[in-house]
This record gives C-alpha cells, sequence and structure tokens, in this order.
C-alpha cells in the first residue's frame, strides 16, 4: 500500500443537500442507496423498461446490489410466500428468476433448506445448476428447465457418488454461518421450533459448507472443528452425465485441508468463507 | 417526561415544536439526543419546511406502533391515503429527506410508493420522472431491446 498522499483527493460525500434540490428532481442527484432501495422494489417483469430508459438505470438493474436489496426486503414476505425461496440469474434474459422449491426434506417443512448454489457450464453449451442441499446432499437439476418447470416444481435429483462426503458435510457448522445466514437463521428458528423440532436438529440442518466453481469442476468448502484445532477444507469434484444424461455422477479429484486455526478462533460463529477464486499454476 | 417539547427548525428557517418522543423518530435527532441530552432546539440545515412538516406528520402517527392487527391495519391505510397526496417529485425529495434524518419507516414506505409508481411505466416516461436522457445510440437501444425481448409484448413495442 502506497501511502503517500500527494495527490489525494478529498473524500467525495454522497449525501445531497436538500436545500440544492433544483425544482426538478434529478435522478442522478439521488444517492445510490435510495435508488437500490425504490428500483428493488419495482416487480421483475418492469425492469426491461427501465433498462430501456438509460444506460445508468440498466446498470443498477443488472447490478448484484439490487439482488442483495431485493433479498433484504424478500426477507419480510418469507412466512407468506414460502414457494418464492430463491432467485437465479439468467444470462440470456439478464434477469432474475424465480427459484422454484427444492424438494422437501425429511422433515417436510416448507422452508428453503439449500443455500448455496453455482451454476455449471458444460462444453459451453448447456449448463445446469448444481445446488447444495440439506443434510450434505448436493443435488442439480438442468438450467433450462427452470424456465418451464417454474410452476410445476423442478426436477432435482441427486449427484451420485458422493455418499462419503455427506456426513462430513452434516458435520461442518462454521464456514457458512456468518453475515446474512445467520439472520436468516434467526428469523426461521421460532417457526422450525413451533414444527416440534428441538435445537440438536436444527444444527443439523445448519448448512455449513460453501459451494464454488472451478472451471468445470466444483469446489466444496467445509470446516471440520476439534477442541484443539479447526480445519478447512477443499474438495474439488468432477462431475460426468451417465445414462444418457439422467444421472450426474459426481468424483473426487482431490480433497485436503486448506487452512488450519490452532486453536480453533474465538468467535467461531463468525467464521465465514468469503470468496473463492480458482488458479492454475 | 413526555411532555419535553423540542424545536426542529429547517434549513429555510421554519420551526416546528414537537414532543420529544415524536422528534425521536427522526433517528439523526434521537442520536443527537444521545450526546448531548440538554438540547431543545435543532437545526436540519438539509430540510425544508414544507418537507419537514411532512415528515413530521408522519412520525407524529407512528409515534406508538401497536402490535395489534387492527392498529397496524388502520397504520396502513393511513399511509396509503398520505402517500395519494403526493406527485413523484415531491416524493423524491420526502425519500430524500427521510434518509438525511434517518426515518426508516418513512424510507421504506416512499420506495414501495415510487415502485408502484413507476412500474408499468414505458422507458419515456421513466426518463421523464428521473429526468434522465436516452443515452443509447439507435444500435445500443436495438441491442437491449433485443436482450429484453422476452418483455415486450408487440402491442408494448413503441413505434419509431
Amino acid at each position: 500500500m502506497s501511502n503517500s498522499g500527494a495527490g489525494e483527493e478529498p473524500p467525495r460525500t454522497k449525501k445531497l443537500k436538500l436545500s440544492s434540490l433544483p425544482s426538478t428532481s434529478e435522478f442522478s442527484s439521488l444517492p445510490d442507496e435510495i435508488v437500490l432501495s425504490c428500483l428493488a422494489r419495482v416487480p421483475r417483469s418492469d425492469y426491461a423498461s427501465l433498462s430501456l430508459a438509460s444506460k445508468c438505470l440498466r446498470s443498477i438493474v443488472v447490478s448484484p446490489e439490487i439482488y442483495d436489496v431485493r433479498s433484504l426486503i424478500g426477507c419480510g414476505d418469507f412466512d407468506s410466500k414460502p414457494r418464492k425461496w430463491g432467485e437465479v440469474f439468467d444470462p440470456k434474459t439478464q434477469t432474475w428468476d424465480d427459484l422454484p422449491m427444492p424438494p422437501s426434506n425429511q422433515y417436510n417443512l416448507s422452508l428453503p433448506l439449500m443455500f448455496e448454489s453455482a451454476v455449471m457450464e458444460e462444453k459451453g453449451i448447456q449448463k445446469h445448476v448444481e445446488i447444495e442441499g440439506v443434510g450434505g446432499r448436493i443435488l442439480w437439476c438442468e438450467a433450462e428447465e427452470l424456465d418451464w418447470r417454474i410452476h410445476e416444481g423442478m426436477v432435482w435429483r441427486e449427484v451420485m457418488g458422493l455418499k462419503t462426503l455427506t456426513d462430513t458435510l452434516c458435520a461442518s457448522k462454521l464456514v457458512n454461518y456468518g453475515g446474512r445466514m445467520s439472520e436468516h437463521w434467526k428469523s426461521c428458528k421460532r417457526k422450525m421450533v413451533r414444527h416440534g423440532l428441538t435445537s440438536d436438529e436444527l444444527d443439523k440442518l445448519l448448512p455449513g459448507h460453501i459451494l464454488s466453481n472451478s472451471g468445470p469442476n466444483m469446489l466444496l468448502f467445509w470446516d471440520v472443528l476439534s477442541p484443539k484445532k479447526l480445519e478447512i477444507w477443499c474438495a474439488e469434484i468432477s462431475l460426468k452425465r451417465r445414462k444418457e444424461g439422467v444421472e450426474i455422477c459426481g468424483k473426487i479429484e482431490w480433497s485436503e485441508a486448506v487452512m488450519t486455526f490452532k486453536p480453533p478462533p474465538l468467535h467461531q460463529h463468525h467464521c465465514k468463507l468469503l470468496y473463492s477464486l480458482p488458479h492454475n499454476l | 417526561m413526555s411532555s419535553n417539547k423540542i424545536v426542529l427548525t429547517s434549513s429555510d428557517g421554519e420551526s416546528f415544536e414537537v414532543e420529544e418522543v415524536v422528534a425521536r423518530k427522526l433517528q439523526i435527532v434521537g442520536h443527537m439526543l444521545e450526546d448531548d441530552c440538554v438540547i431543545n432546539e435543532i437545526p436540519l440545515q438539509n430540510v425544508t419546511g414544507d418537507i419537514l412538516s411532512m415528515v413530521i406528520e408522519y412520525c407524529k402517527t407512528h409515534v406508538d406502533e401497536e402490535e395489534s392487527e387492527e392498529a397496524q391495519t388502520k397504520l396502513k391505510t393511513w399511509d396509503e391515503e398520505f402517500m395519494k397526496k403526493f406527485d413523484i417529485k415531491t416524493l423524491l425529495q420526502i425519500i430524500l429527506a427521510a434518509n438525511y434524518l434517518n426515518v426508516k419507516g418513512l424510507l421504506d414506505l416512499v420506495s414501495q410508493t415510487i415502485a408502484d409508481t413507476i412500474k408499468d411505466y414505458t422507458p419515456e416516461q421513466i426518463r421523464e420522472v428521473f429526468g434522465v436522457e436516452n443515452d443509447y445510440t439507435e444500435e445500443e437501444e436495438a441491442e437491449v431491446r433485443k436482450e429484453n425481448a422476452w418483455a415486450f409484448d408487440e402491442a408494448d413495442t413503441p413505434k419509431p
């Protein structure tokens, strides 16, 4: 980091003086957070009109920030619309679409219990979405089907050949526990206890792993906690279609501890793997 | 204690005497009061009197938010009626004030109202509301239109 402050500009402030507002309101003079707050509440079907209005509006509508705001607001209607549990970005239409409900689990809760997803590209043409499910299962579906199956429910199939990972993933608690996840968790908790779950069972449902892409392969991170240390593990998994495409089989290419904390960090619940970036050496 | 009054002064010198509980709904004021509890006059440099009076009206109504369903429904109806009074340009000024004064409920309410207002607008109407220019070249516009073709019915496509 350079510390020469010679050419430093004074910090620009985003806040706007109301008294200096011209008689006609200038959209461009509104602070970003206000624009986001408004546009995030517009139904997605109207994003096309917004995109066409100006370049600046288009850049907001396709930004990841608007998705963040949308999901924050969406938290509120979680109870009333349990079917709308997630969204997926379609590069073709440049829009976010609703993600159909994942299959219900053994507890038969109508709650979203899948937390990680990645879109994998297959030979550059066909794409499918991989979703990591509850109870350490890894599920997948065809991306193309997301459009037309939205009302009847998606067909989610389990990635075969990864049984050895299931228990490990179930035991993992910390990697994905930070940030919004824990807030979301709090809001779910009351409802789940009403469904008769004990806190032990709740822990079993809690995801502690994270999913990411590495070229055509899938990267999976999870943690292993012992009294003396906390290890973050990573596995690269290659995926192959079998039986004319109706089955996808996963093969663990390698797996190892990529990071070790000795002793484990004090605030384990604040550990979160934020980002992974594949490098070819 | 609840009868403690605070005077809020707008950028154009208009003064509003309100109860402390109402003034505290403006989080910016709440923070000032925590720092030094003997203040009883607060100048608000970034808000004009006409807009400040709307914000205060909102805060007075929302001063004791009851949990009961009946009270909530009543508040919701009041919110809807309150928002009907303003055109989009005033709404934009109110939202700026709500942001500056940090009144979360009002910020959310106006955001939703603006979203509802613009949701069926054509690109031309949106430009007018937000005061933005069409900065696309013809080719770029065709490209974005193609990208979003799924959203435009034949009937919606503006005539050249």
